[in-house]
């Protein structure tokens, strides 16, 4: 196995968008759609794309309801999300202590 | 967003933050089991008697004598040692009453409905969920065990089958649960659980212990610096106003009537509105 810190790094959980899906999931049991679109800065339809793909490859599972009448999507992280999104965080935080020369 | 790994961090770290906060709302169970413990108080108060055939208005009336025997069978199922044996920092503690245990047994299972609902409400107008599993396991917990767990092990140990069967039973069941679950931690969580639940039984203000535990299992939930001060300062409060009497502290008499609940009151409160007013200033 390489040991430079980019082998560490996982396309699907790379990509900046669907990380910082996950790193908002990670924080709670479930999270709300519309919540994501706002704190990503995201459209409906981008956001259900990278949803789509952490979909896919088991980093999330959606749930969609009512509340009321109201139509609600809301997403968890799974237990692959979890360790997925430990192991990118700590590739990116090694190839920061490589720039950093530390 | 940014690409470069320190900004991509940075602004990760910000995100992560903010749906913490977003999805903080422990000041409203801080308000509630404030409010709870308040209005405990006047179940605390001590009964003043006088003597039959004595002209109440010519003597000062005294604490009401009591005795285990005219105690409810509840009382004596609630308390299977001999009910609140130990002492506070109260000087002439109130006599015994079940509507103390009826109050704190129907507060707490509220309580406990009221906070998962208030979460999962918040949820419904924030957007981010907070996981209530934890405290709804630890208080639910030291429901249970006061109410069914210590009572039967008791009438196990000194009644129906005697220590000297009860206690390879008990070490066996332990053993298997620990090899069951693969986990000494787990083992380990659910004996401080019992302990928890036998100081529940035996001290005067000990239904403030399940209170303490749900709390702290709310601040582990939480991650927030308030609201984990606030269940430990409770914590340590509680612990005091249970064994205070024990190092020979005893309140002032003007009020030993209701400084015991009183004071873990107000940490809740104070708590509660710092996190209330955190909540709305960080808006």
């Amino acid at each position: 196995m390489s040991d430079n810190p980019t082998a560490g790094l996982d396309d699907t959980v790379h990509q900046r968008h669907r990380l910082g899906v996950l790193t908002i999931a990670a924080e709670a049991k479930r999270v709300e759609f519309t919540y994501l679109k706002s704190a990503l800065e995201l459209t409906a339809g981008n956001l259900s794309r990278h949803i789509s793909v952490l979909e896919q490859a088991g980093l999330v599972e959606v749930e969609k309801g009512y509340e009321g009448k109201r139509p609600k999507t809301w997403l968890h992280i799974t237990d692959a999300g979890r360790t997925a999104l430990a192991a990118e965080m700590a590739a990116l935080r090694a190839l920061l202590d490589r720039h950093e020369g530390r | 967003m940014t690409e470069d790994p320190k900004d991509l961090l940075t602004e990760l770290t910000a995100m992560r933050k903010r749906a913490r906060a977003d999805r903080h709302g422990y000041w409203l169970p801080f308000l509630l089991f404030g409010l709870i413990t308040l209005v405990s108080t006047p179940f605390y108060a001590r009964k003043m008697c006088v003597e039959s055939g004595v002209n109440p208005e010519l003597v000062e009336p005294k604490p009401c004598t009591w005795s285990s025997s005219d105690m409810p069978w509840l009382y004596h199922w609630l308390h299977p040692s001999g009910g609140q044996m130990m002492t506070s920092p109260v000087f002439m503690p109130a006599s015994p009453s079940i509507a103390v245990d009826v109050y704190w047994i129907v507060a707490l299972v509220c309580g406990l409905l009221a906070v998962v609902r208030w979460y999962q409400w918040r949820a419904a107008q924030v957007g981010v969920e907070t996981p209530t599993r934890i405290y709804t396991q630890v208080t639910a917990f030291l429901l249970a065990l006061p109410l069914a767990g210590v009572p039967l092990l008791s009438k196990l140990f000194f009644g129906w089958a005697g220590w000297q069967i009860a206690l390879p039973v008990t070490v066996a069941v332990i053993v298997a649960a620990t090899w069951w679950k693969r986990s000494v931690g787990f083992t380990l969580v659910v004996l401080a659980l019992f302990a928890l639940a036998h100081l529940v039984t035996i001290y005067p203000y000990g239904p403030l212990f399940v209170v303490a535990a749900g709390l702290a299992g709310l601040a582990h939930l939480e991650r927030s610096a308030v609201c984990t001060v606030t269940a430990a300062i409770f914590a340590a409060t509680v612990l005091f106003v249970n064994e205070a009497g024990r190092f020979g502290f005893y309140w002032p008499l003007a009020v030993e009537q209701y400084a015991s609940t009183a004071l873990p009151a107000f940490v809740l409160l104070v708590g509660g509105i710092i996190g209330f007013v955190r909540r709305e200033t960080a808006r």
